[in-house]
């Protein structure tokens, strides 16, 4: 009745005969069952996708275990149950699933492709068990897939010897704003216990048709107290408290504990266990807005001790002022280099999305392509954490999809079979910089120019002037690389402005450079810290401005016969060739006239390889500022990033200097002196 | 101070009402009546629903969101930063979800949704004057 | 105008008038009117800006609007005193409140006005460039008109 028998009754030949079609076919369906899998990213997991691969794994499973191959079935025969799990929804597919389902996958063919040649393959027993963890979570908890993070605070609530419920909630009839009563109930309910995952979530619109209620939390009370807490008139009518099985929910304390998104300071002092706390992050937020404050008091008070310092000049009590002011300096920087220390994570988090990206990328392509990641443990704010990761993994696809060149290829081009893409982070200065390099087949700057002269960006003359670093930023241009896709030597595929944008959205820059044949690299920078920065300010048509200090390459005071004209176009004619010239407020004209007339300074910026030069009125200084978020409603132009409050307590609007550029240099036929655009309401743009 | 119970002693409760609507402030007051609190003040906007807090500190104050002068929401803020125990239930039409869950999180115990139903507010008033601090 | 914009404010009409008189109200028939928006002498309205712009705009005359402030406050008026204009001016909030509510619960996204209060004879009340859709809802106090003018924001 077992395989085995069957087999026994074999010949020799036949054997080999039934393996070697086995063989075939089984690396064909695991080729089939890495699309499929691949593919249940995108289309949740319910219907076709999910029977196919249970009918891959079940035909295989049947077919490995007849030629003997026992760990494979066995190992599909897991895999199996996890998709069974998928199906009946006791599992939610994430990344970990579909890690374990593709690694599994991976194994079966490596232990095929080893059975084949005679040898065995043994299959990690790290895999199976992952699997064993998933398969227990399923089976343990229905309906409950945790993420890394919910899991933290589950084992840290463990281990502060709370419970861990799930309380259902039956909204009453009468229940009005739905979204409103569940956030009041969780204010009621925060000072009891900790929610670690509510669904609905409050902010889901589909929140206001829900009936129930859902939360998973920790708390020290008993079940029956927790479930009189949760009701509460006018929002909820019924009440369910059940406690969980804690071992169930995190499968491995030792491992949730090494993942925490806030290691304590004084990290060194305790090697064996670090002592940590979980702060929420809008605690640091806040933390972080306070030390601004701090930074803007502290500037409030240079400008006064300037002042009284002038004034009197002799008295000894400015001299103990001076101190003073120094003292508390001092303390501040370090106070706000601790803070941002806690908001630093290891661009580890980003980074290790990419190898499994990377690995499927490459086996659909059929390309050759190891990952080398360097400087994960490089800290990063958080903010950018959340934020640089899709940028990363549009250049990464890129590199696979349009770098690198097949096996084949490389081989002819006397290159190694395998090539090499390296992600690589580090700090630099005061910069956090990550770079992407391939050494695939580099762009070519020939094809990118007459590319943007078909596509009318450039004129042939200019793309004739065009220096080769500044033809590849030719792909940053919105449209540009989007426009078809440009196979051959030159491909760089999809979206490269979206890239740019998200990246000087946080204040940061993107480069570009590439050698044909030799390979492309991106370098992605960004300020260490994202809230404070240091800025020259400028005055221009009555108003203040502030510009990063690094994007400040240099200063110039300008007299009118400085000034040339191209093409409509005001330049300053240096050494080097002609800056063009831009203004950044409402009054163009008059500030041109204003030039014309007398003297005005002259801001070198650069940015990305780029340079422009920024006409305004008068310098006003340097300070270091607190950068807050502008609200849209008063000023909603792309030109400005962000807006500060100086230590007299005016308010400075803080410019984009990426876009400044961009549109100075991008929109040939508006050049020179542009207006800020205020976006009416409501429209698109 | 007056002693926490979990009953509601009925007579011993102060209300301050605040509402732009004459005909909104009456009909509140009747959720009040019902379970036998004072109306012991009335703001017609934000700035003299604060004024009137710290003049007469009722135990309880029913707020409107939209008000000319200072909407029900700042206002709320300013009485919840002086005093932080006090207990501020908001009344407002639906539609203004957002307001609603910025002032809870800014300490609203509760909210009543106009039309007001006479028992659904007056359970809802009874649930958070018998609630501690 | 499509009409999904509309229901929402018929709906939220009728529960409020439901809830304010104790006494079922009903919904009389759609007419679309270009011009006119305004035929009572007392009305109550609101306008929409963001995702969608126009009017909405309650009337009634004033022996209606009159019963109706009576029915919320439990009294017979006999004059247009502030507590009618008021009350009225409330009961319109809580409609339009609701209004919102359902119509965002849909997806449209837009901002009010606060009310306005028009009232007098002899009054004209033209929308310019929109259409008037006009549903009349029969209260147990007398006809009160709902009028929509609006028009989805493009681009």
């Amino acid at each position: 009745m077992d395989h085995e028998n069957d087999t026994i009754m074999l010949t020799e030949e036949e054997l080999d005969a039934l393996k070697e079609t086995f063989y075939a076919q089984a690396l064909e369906m695991s080729e089939e069952l890495t699309a499929e899998i691949l593919s249940l990213e995108a289309n949740d997991c319910a219907g076709e996708p999910v029977k196919r691969i249970k009918r891959y794994f079940h035909t295989l499973k049947g077919d490995s275990s007849s030629i003997g191959l026992k760990a494979i079935s066995e190992l599909i025969h897991s895999a199996e149950d996890l998709m069974a799990a998928l199906e009946d929804r006791s599992i939610a597919l994430d990344g970990a699933v579909l890690e374990v389902l593709l690694k599994s996958v991976d194994e079966i063919e490596k232990a095929i492709s080893a059975d084949r040649l005679g040898s065995k393959h043994e299959i990690p027993t790290r895999l199976k068990e992952d699997m064993e963890q998933l398969l227990g979570k399923a089976r343990g908890t229905p309906r409950l897939a945790m993420t890394e993070y919910e899991e933290l605070v589950l084992s840290t609530s463990l281990a502060e010897g709370m419970k861990i419920y799930r309380l259902t909630l039956e909204f009453s009839g009468d229940c009005v704003m739905k979204s409103a009563s569940a956030l009041l109930l969780l204010q009621y309910l925060s000072s009891e216990m900790e929610a670690i995952r509510v669904s609905p979530s409050p902010e889901d619109p589909a929140i206001e048709s829900a009936r129930f209620f859902e939360c998973i939390a920790a708390s020290k009370r008993p079940a029956h107290e927790l479930k009189k807490l949760c009701l509460i008139p006018g929002v909820t009518s019924k009440a369910a408290c059940e406690e969980l099985d804690a071992a169930s929910i995190v499968a491995s304390p030792e491992k949730a504990g090494t993942e925490t998104p806030v290691d304590s300071v004084d990290r060194g002092l305790d090697k064996a266990a670090p002592a940590t706390i979980r702060v929420l992050s809008e605690r640091v937020d806040q933390m972080m807005d306070l030390v601004g404050e701090l930074v803007m008091g502290r500037s409030m008070i240079e400008e006064l001790v300037g002042r009284f310092e002038a004034r009197y000049p002799k008295d000894e009590l400015v001299h103990g002022f001076v101190k003073a002011r120094s003292f508390i300096s001092r303390s501040l920087s370090d106070l706000q280099r601790s803070v941002m220390s806690i908001r630093m994570i290891p661009v580890e988090k980003v980074f290790r999305r990419f190898p499994r990206m990377v690995r499927d990328l490459s086996n659909s392509s059929g390309k050759e392509i190891s990952l080398l990641l360097k400087g994960e443990r490089t800290e990063i704010d958080k903010a950018l954490v959340d934020v640089i990761g899709e940028p990363l993994l549009h250049i990464i696809r890129n590199a696979v999809d349009h770098g690198m060149e097949t096996s084949a290829d490389r081989k002819k081009a006397g290159k190694p079979a395998e090539g090499t893409i390296t992600v690589e982070a580090c700090h630099r200065d005061s910069e956090i910089v990550i770079r992407v390099a391939d050494d695939g087949r580099g762009m070519d700057a020939g094809r990118l120019k007459e590319k943007a002269v078909s596509m009318g960006y450039v004129s042939p003359e200019q793309a004739g002037a065009m220096e080769d670093s500044e033809a590849l930023r030719l792909i940053f241009i919105p449209g540009f690389s989007t426009a078809e896709k440009v196979s051959g030597i030159s491909g760089r595929g999809i979206g490269m402005d979206i890239v740019k944008e998200t990246v000087e959205g946080m204040r940061g820059s993107v480069s570009v450079v590439s050698s044909p044949g030799k390979g492309t690299e991106f370098t992605l920078r960004f300020p260490l810290t994202l809230s404070i920065m240091r800025a020259v300010l400028v005055r221009a048509g009555g108003t203040m401005y502030a510009l990063p200090l690094g994007s400040v390459a240099d200063i110039k005071r300008v007299r009118p016969h400085d000034i040339d004209s191209l093409t409509g176009m005001d330049v300053l004619n240096l050494k080097g060739g002609p800056l063009p010239l831009t203004g950044i407020d409402g009054h163009g004209a008059e500030n041109r006239a204003g030039l014309r007339r007398s003297k005005a300074f002259v801001l070198t910026l650069k940015h990305g390889g780029r340079k422009v030069g920024l006409v305004v009125d008068s310098l006003a200084g340097e300070e270091e500022l607190v950068v807050k978020a502008v609200d849209d409603a008063i000023v909603s132009t792309p030109l400005v990033s962000g807006a500060s409050i100086l230590g007299n307590g005016k308010v400075v609007l803080i410019l984009n200097i990426g876009e400044l550029i961009s549109r100075t240099l991008t929109n040939p036929e508006s050049l020179g002196y542009r207006r800020f655009e205020r976006k009416p309401t409501g429209t698109n743009g | 101070m007056r002693p926490i119970t979990s009953e509601v002693d009925k007579s011993a409760y102060s209300f301050l009402i605040v509402d732009d609507s004459l005909f909104a402030r009456k009909n509140i007051a009747k959720a009040v009546e019902a379970i036998g609190g004072n109306v012991v003040g009335e703001a017609v906007n934000g700035r003299e629903a604060v004024e009137k807090y710290f003049e007469l500190r009722p135990d309880l104050v029913l707020m409107d969101i939209s008000m000319p002068e200072m909407e029900g929401i700042e206002a709320l803020g300013l009485i919840r930063e002086r005093d932080s125990s006090a207990k501020v239930v908001i009344v407002s039409s639906l539609g203004h979800q957002e307001m609603v869950k910025k002032g809870i999180s800014l300490g609203a115990k509760h909210f009543i949704s106009k039309p007001v139903v006479l028992e659904k507010a007056a359970d809802i008033i009874k649930f958070v004057l018998a609630q501690k601090g | 105008m499509r009409i999904e914009f509309i229901n929402p404010f018929v709906e939220a009409a009728l529960s409020v008038l439901d809830a304010v008189l104790q006494e079922p109200s009903s919904k009389g028939e759609m007419t679309l009117e270009r011009g006119l928006a305004q035929r009572e002498s007392f009305s109550v309205s609101f306008g929409l800006t963001g995702g969608i712009e126009g009017m909405v705009l309650f009337d009634a005359n004033e022996r209606t609007a009159m019963d109706i402030a009576g029915a919320m406050n439990g009294r017979r008026f006999e004059e247009m005193e502030p507590l009618v204009l008021d009350s009225m001016a409330e009961l319109m909030n809580m409609i339009i409140g609701s209004s919102v509510s359902l119509l965002n619960e849909s997806g449209f996204r837009f901002e009010l006005t606060p009310p306005s209060i028009l009232w007098g004879r002899d009054m004209k009340l033209f929308p310019i460039n929109l259409e008037t859709l006009k549903v009349p809802l029969h209260s147990p106090k007398g006809v009160l008109t709902i009028s929509i003018s609006m028009k989805p924001r493009v681009g």
